[in-house]
């Protein structure tokens, strides 16, 4: 059955109807568009509507262009938003929860959005980027994984062990049980939210494939690869709300796997990758190849990932990007390869490096510089 | 209790700017939470970077981009308070000391590297046969690790180093040897007067070096110390006569 989302512009342009376009093709989604109305109406309309759909889709800027005559909306999509949570909160006329999705202008967000606004969507997505460097593919699956995570939210209990879908939390981070003990009543965006932005998003205990591969050191090119992630770390994947589309391994019970099945007296954190991967071919009988070095990298006992090129680094080959100083402590914070700190190829992806590796960097620059002026020469 | 000394170090130097990724530490406070000072605990962790500040004497000169890698993984045995024993089960302790230098020669930039690790030193039945002074806990420089990086050392020649006798660290005072050792002490002066990391240190100290220090001054002064048999004064320094 099709997913539905409702979708509310006060512009249907090109650029709208391609997004329509580019959701219901395929036939997973189905999107019934509207315009705003007046404050009292839209509301009236959504709360019919809401019952028989499994999101909302917002524009940001709803008062751009009248919706009839000279009327305009007088709000924004984050107002909007802003009462359907408290409303859901208060559990006053809709009695179930759904995501909520901002789709604008990259202008729009930067100027209007705060973070407690941000707060508000499961997800925010630059128009412009729709159809580019947001796949319609990736979109798609993140708007059906986003309405059956909170289908299965609004069917089970606040908790953590249904919600992450593990029989034992004695593994995970005593201060993420702490956070979530704090939001266990709270309405069922609230723990979307804590799973999406807090768990999810970034790196912590539960990685994606790219920190697998970088943590077992192997290429996943290799012939084996997909069999060690998929077949033999099986009981590691996340299978909790949000799994379909945030693919995820436990770090611990991998670090707990390493240390029964595969070695107890060598660490996956000090050991190279060639070490690793000639324990994992060992011992599993696989055909594995471990990850090669960036051409600058010095070390490849790898553990994170160069947040441009994806590649696997030591954190001793990495720069701290910039703005992380109000992470968690169990997430992690993220890098840039030297490579890629020295000359930068996705900057947008990284912004800069952090304060405190500024120096370094520049001193990294002016001793590589010696060679190019070599070169130049 | 050692999760919270972790977790108010990984704080601590953090605030201070001498770590920019700290998230080894908190990991590490959350492998042992919970457990009273008295009792035995373990936690490990890979990497916590610390970039040493300018040295004159180094070689090469031209060395740039140092960084040292401080590893560790400890399993702390529950104190004893009938004698005086290791206060450690387990330790793997590593300094890695990471740089770069332009090589004129050769107009490319080459990899440097050294390395000191901290050995306990796992006693065998034909131990006898040591061939050389070996103290229960050791300073090395070298060791597996340099070995493993088969890099080009030039003209200095590195023989298996002497194992210095030095008492046991944990990452409290890993990371306090690091910060007296490679930071100028202008920058440290305020955490290593700072109370909350002063009492972290002590902490440690107490649980680590108290008995390695009672058992050394125990063989000129044997009377009233308990000392344990695998933790006499002669495994601690060989060269006792």
């Amino acid at each position: 059955m099709a997913c539905n989302y409702i979708y509310i512009d006060d512009t249907f342009k090109d650029i709208e109807k391609g997004t329509i376009n580019g959701l219901e093709n395929g036939g997973e989604i189905k999107i019934d568009f509207l315009k705003p109305n007046t404050w009292e109406e839209l509301l009236n309309i959504l709360m019919g509507k809401l019952q028989t759909s499994n999101g909302l889709l917002l524009d940001l800027r709803l008062g751009e262009i009248p919706f009839e005559g000279e009327k305009r909306a007088e709000y924004k999509g984050s107002t909007l938003a802003q009462e359907l949570r408290t409303r859901i909160k208060e559990k006053k006329i809709i009695s179930f929860d759904f995501p909520i999705v901002l789709i604008s202008g990259d202008a729009y967000i930067k100027e209007s959005l705060d973070k407690t606004s941000c707060d508000l969507f499961d997800a925010i997505i630059e128009k412009e980027k729709l159809g580019n460097e947001i796949q319609y593919s990736d979109f798609k699956k993140q708007l059906i994984s986003l309405a059956t995570g909170y289908q299965e939210l609004n069917r089970i209990e606040n908790i953590i062990e249904k919600v992450l879908n593990i029989g034992d939390t004695s593994f995970i981070d005593i201060r993420v049980l702490d956070a979530y003990k704090k939001i266990e009543a709270e309405p069922k965006h609230i723990i979307a939210r804590f799973l999406l932005k807090d768990l999810l998003a970034k790196p912590s205990f539960l990685i994606d494939e790219n920190f697998l591969s970088a943590r077992l050191g192997v290429n996943q090119k290799s012939e084996d690869w997909s069999t060690l992630k998929n077949k033999i770390l099986e009981h590691t994947k996340y299978t909790g709300v949000f799994s379909d589309f945030y693919i995820r391994w436990w770090m611990p019970l991998l670090e707990m796997w390493w240390q029964k099945e595969i070695s107890d007296k060598v660490f996956l954190r000090n050991s190279s990758a060639k070490q690793r991967v000639e324990l994992l071919s060992e011992k599993l009988k696989l055909k594995l190849i471990p990850v090669e070095k960036t051409e600058k990298s010095k070390s490849d006992c790898f553990w994170t990932v160069c947040k441009a090129t994806l590649k696997p680094i030591d954190t001793i080959d990495g720069f701290v990007i910039a703005n992380q100083d109000d992470l968690y402590p169990w997430q992690e914070k993220e890098y840039v390869c030297v490579d890629e700190a020295l000359r930068p190829t996705k900057i947008d992806s990284w912004k800069g490096v952090a304060a405190l590796e500024k120096n370094r960097l520049q001193k990294l620059k002016e001793l590589y510089s010696k060679t190019e002026q070599r070169i130049k020469k | 209790m050692v999760s919270a000394d972790l977790n108010k170090l990984a704080e601590l130097l953090s605030r201070e700017g001498f770590c920019n990724d700290v998230s080894a530490l908190y990991s590490a406070s959350n492998m042992c939470y919970n457990i009273p000072d008295e009792d035995s605990c373990s936690y490990n962790f890979g990497s916590l970077l610390f970039q040493p500040d300018a040295v004159g004497g180094k070689i090469p000169f031209n060395a740039e981009d140092i960084l040292i890698k401080f590893s560790i993984s400890i399993e702390i045995n529950k104190i004893n308070s009938t004698s005086v024993s290791d206060p450690l089960n387990d330790l793997l302790f590593d300094l890695e000391i990471f740089g770069l230098y332009y090589d004129e020669a050769s107009d490319s930039i080459k990899n440097l590297y050294s390395s000191w690790h901290l050995d306990r030193h796992i006693r065998i039945d034909n131990d006898g046969d040591n061939k050389y002074s070996h103290p229960q806990y050791h300073f090395t420089f070298g060791g597996k690790k340099m070995q493993e990086e088969n890099l080009d050392y030039g003209a200095t020649l590195i023989l298996p180093s002497p194992r210095i006798a030095y008492p046991p660290m944990d990452a409290a005072l890993g990371i306090d040897f690091i910060l007296q050792n490679y930071i100028n002490r202008n920058k440290t002066k305020s955490l290593l007067t700072n109370p909350e990391y002063r009492e972290i240190i002590n902490k440690s100290q107490t649980r680590l070096w108290k008995p390695f220090f009672c058992s050394l001054y125990s063989f000129f002064n044997p009377e009233n110390l308990n000392i344990s048999a695998d933790f006499s004064p002669r495994r601690l320094m060989p060269l006792y006569c």
